[in-house]
């Protein structure tokens, strides 16, 4: 279980790092057909804190996923 | 497929945070009180992969990357209602600290890229297992379509949004993504088989 837990946060905080640069779907048809400029900016940021960002991005929908989950727990 | 602000019309995306809104209430209905403990912290761990997974852009050709979805993923494993909670988590805490889709967006992104994998797909996997009696090739046809339907409903509100015109995003949207949505299944399947070998009694878990 913490397996899955320390992989995902491998996945966020390392393999991110080398994850494609290109556009995905909607940003390539974006792209194309020319309203890819109506969208409000994303900032870049530099790479150590994309890296801590996708790890603390893990750990707080960890969080936050099991405190729904305990919310909802059968009494 | 995160749409970001600025996309969307006003009278869309306020609509889809209706929609989804309307539908999160549903699931939470349905789901409260009725959660077993041991589903809780799989829960979690699905969030957190998921999450992370979706980080993973991967190029599709044509200049074009891809990410898994999971939707169809956490149904499979939790049940429609339950991983609609775990990717209601994942949107919200990318929107909110990643910037990735935006906060008016939210509410359509919840839908497109969440909802319908978790309930949607789920039903279309359950009804494909029903058929084919393989449950992973099942779960892997319904992350296909979940992708697809989830590009389509996309390229539906930016058309009414008059932000790019329905008969040529469509086609672009889906074609895209019914490549992308190859990823989501191999992704689908792969992760399903580990836990068939490392875990099969997550595969049994009480689905709601």
């Amino acid at each position: 279980m913490a397996a899955v837990l320390l992989f995902s946060l491998f996945m966020a905080g390392v393999l991110a790092l080398f994850a494609s640069p290109l556009p995905d779907g909607l940003e390539r048809v974006a792209m194309d057909q020319g309203f890819a400029g109506n969208a409000s900016g994303k900032e870049q940021f530099p790479i150590i804190l994309e890296s801590l960002a996708g790890i603390a991005g893990t750990l707080i929908v960890f969080c936050v996923a099991v405190a729904a989950g305990k919310a909802l727990e059968k009494r | 497929m995160h749409i970001p602000d600025g996309f969307l019309s006003t009278q869309v995306w306020a609509a889809m945070w209706v929609v989804s809104s309307l539908v999160i209430l549903y699931a939470l209905s349905k789901v409260k009180g009725k959660l077993k403990e041991k589903t809780v912290p799989l829960m979690g761990m699905l969030a957190a992969f998921i999450f992370a997974a979706q980080m993973l852009n991967v190029p599709i050709g044509a200049g074009t990357s891809g990410h898994l979805l999971g939707g169809v993923l956490a149904a499979v494993l939790l049940g429609p209602f339950v991983a609609s909670i775990v990717m209601v988590a994942v949107f919200v805490v990318q929107a909110i600290f990643f910037q990735d889709g935006g906060i008016t967006a939210l509410g359509a992104n919840i839908f497109n890229m969440g909802l319908i994998g978790t309930i949607f797909g789920y039903y279309v996997f359950r009804a494909a297992e029903r058929i084919t009696k393989n449950t992973f090739a099942s779960a892997a046809f319904a992350a296909w379509l979940a992708v697809v339907l989830a590009a389509c409903a996309t390229a539906i509100e930016l058309a009414y949004s008059g932000t790019a015109a329905l008969e040529i995003v469509l086609p672009a949207m889906a074609v895209v993504h019914a490549v992308i949505g190859v990823v989501e299944a191999g992704l689908t399947l792969a992760v399903l088989a580990y836990i068939g070998k490392a875990r099969p009694d997550l595969l049994q878990l009480p689905k709601i």
